[in-house]
């Protein structure tokens, strides 16, 4: 839970800065004007006053839009509610990470069914009305475009790109705390024989969504590489109680006799 | 929190930001794009792209036209790419013709097995996150649509650089385009009133007047997944006040203070 008063306290200062600039601006053009009026070379000049003000205010009006931004930060801060069974760290490297192993997980939800308190007969109609006006701004699939152009090679997955677009990936999962990417991360690192990052992008990815199959095994698969076997066996023997994953069950076979190592 | 429960914890839960499908509102024009995407599907097209900007529910589009037509026909959701060559062909082996294959399978062997398993109908597969996908596989994809064998539906997730993509090297090949665009205000207002309605919770979607609605569309730019998390965030601190100062609470519609109390917690405005 957010410290409300804390919160308040940030709200009015974010209130205070916005119009504070806008209020100085205001002073300043006040005290600007009897000033440009007074030196002006021909004071009765009506219209080029009026043009100087405008001009101030506009740049003033473009001040205050500006501190109205919208960075993509940040992800709620929600309370993870746990019962299922997750994955835990279990390698002290972890902690010298730069993504944060404590990502907000909005994802679970708790299984029990939220009951109908309201009763919908009584004074509880709904006001709304169902707005379906066909907008007009559909964007119409366009069939059949001409092939004739040259062909367009563009090579979005050069040998130099892929550190930009694993970049790219790590923001938005960062920002999204998609399960996906996260896992496509995670696999992308396996396969790139980087082993801790792939046991951290698969501990990642099971945090945010523990019944995603493939974070186990390459969770278990990366412990096996960083030289953690036993680590592996148990972990997946409980991820095999709770599941019955056949996928788990075939690598932990392998794991013990010695076929993956 | 005391053990006691705010009438703001079951709102403050439907905005939880999951994709799943029981989850699906219909939205103007996303349900028009999801209708032609439907029938786009059912033509004889060979491929068929579907993209916008973050957060404007092609997933959840994706998930919904998988959900609809799976009892109807052979169609599978990849939500991960495969971007190992090998696995990629290997799980549409098994996932369309049940063939399991020991060791690596290429484009070359794949075709072959699909030749001999003629089925009547084009299996669909949806692709998701397909701008992940190294170019040479997008390529035997195509080549693999061209030829009948599967359809493929594609959602590429759209940034500036990825805008390019999306409009020469997919559109000049094409079939057929789609772009879902960021929510407008209105839409943005329909969207967190039917999520609410759809849980019952009547009195909290009118307190979403189109005020409130406006500036909650300026803070996440038309996104929903940052509006689940704005709205989220407002329900959390109206949560707060039922519980420690209820006489503070305005019950009948959400103020500016609230909403921008609640883009300063989530980020989503600079203070
Ligand atoms: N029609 C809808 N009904 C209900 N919820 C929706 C709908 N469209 C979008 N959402 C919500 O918005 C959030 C973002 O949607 P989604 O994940 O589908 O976006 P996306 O376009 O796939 O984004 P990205 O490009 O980042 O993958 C989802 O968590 C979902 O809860
Ligand atoms: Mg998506």
């Amino acid at each position: 839970m957010h410290d409300i008063q804390e919160l308040e306290r940030r709200w009015i200062k974010y209130k205070i800065k916005s119009y504070s600039l806008f209020i100085t601006l205001l002073i300043f053009v006040i005290v600007l004007i009897p000033f440009v009026v007074f030196f002006s070379p021909n004071p009765l000049h009506v219209s080029e006053k009026n043009t100087t003000s405008v001009i101030v205010k506009n740049s003033v009006l473009k001040e205050q839009n500006k501190t109205i931004q919208i960075p993509k930060v940040n992800t709620t801060q929600i309370k993870q509610t746990d019962e299922k069974l997750f994955l835990q760290p279990s390698l002290s490297f972890i902690d010298n990470m730069d993504t944060p192993l404590s990502i907000n997980v909005p994802k679970p939800i708790p299984e029990t069914k939220i009951q109908n308190t309201i009763d919908t007969k009584t004074k509880y109609t709904p006001q709304i009305k169902a707005s379906v006006q066909p907008s007009k701004t559909i964007v119409k699939p366009n069939t059949a475009i001409e092939q004739k152009s040259k062909k367009i090679d563009i090579q979005t997955h050069n040998v130099d790109n892929v550190d930009e677009d694993m970049q790219d990936v790590i923001q938005r999962f960062k920002k999204t705390n998609n399960p996906t990417l996260g896992l496509f991360l995670a696999k992308k690192y396996y396969d790139m024989k980087q082993y801790d990052l792939a046991y951290n992008y698969a501990l990642l990815t099971n945090q945010l969504d523990s019944k995603v199959d493939m974070s186990w095994i390459i969770f278990s698969k990366s412990l096996v590489k960083l030289g953690q076997k036993d680590k592996a066996i148990s972990t997946l023997k409980s991820y095999i109680n709770n599941s019955h994953s056949k996928q788990a069950i075939s690598l932990l076979d392998e794991i013990e006799t010695g076929r993956f190592k | 929190m005391s053990n006691s429960v705010s009438i703001y914890e079951k709102p403050k839960m439907v905005f939880l930001d999951t994709v799943d499908v029981k989850n699906y509102v219909n939205i103007d024009r996303a349900s028009t794009l999801y209708q032609s995407l439907k029938e786009s599907v059912q033509k004889p097209l060979k491929m068929i792209l579907l993209f916008g900007k973050p957060g404007t529910g092609k997933s959840m589009l994706l998930l919904k036209l998988h959900s609809d037509l799976s009892d109807k026909q052979k169609i599978y959701l990849y939500s991960t790419p495969l971007i190992d060559e090998s696995e990629f062909f290997k799980s549409l082996a098994t996932d369309l013709f049940h063939v399991r294959y020991e060791g690596a399978l290429n484009f070359t062997q794949f075709v072959k097995i699909a030749k001999s398993c003629k089925s009547q109908s084009v299996p669909i597969i949806l692709l998701d996150e397909a701008q992940l996908y190294p170019s040479e596989l997008m390529e035997k994809i195509r080549l693999l649509s061209d030829s009948r064998i599967v359809k493929f539906v594609i959602v590429l997730h759209k940034t500036e650089k990825e805008d390019l993509i999306a409009k020469e090297h997919f559109q000049t090949r094409i079939w057929e385009s789609i772009e879902l665009e960021n929510a407008s205000s209105n839409e943005i207002k329909a969207y967190i009133q039917k999520k609410l309605m759809k849980e019952n919770c009547f009195d909290s979607a009118n307190m979403f007047t189109d005020k409130a609605a406006n500036l909650i569309h300026k803070i996440t730019n038309g996104n929903y997944r940052d509006t689940n998390k704005l709205v989220h965030s407002v329900f959390e601190i109206y949560e707060w006040y039922d519980m420690n100062q209820p006489y503070k609470l305005n019950r009948v519609m959400i103020p500016h203070k609230i909403i921008e109390m609640a883009a300063i917690a989530t980020g989503l405005i600079n203070a």
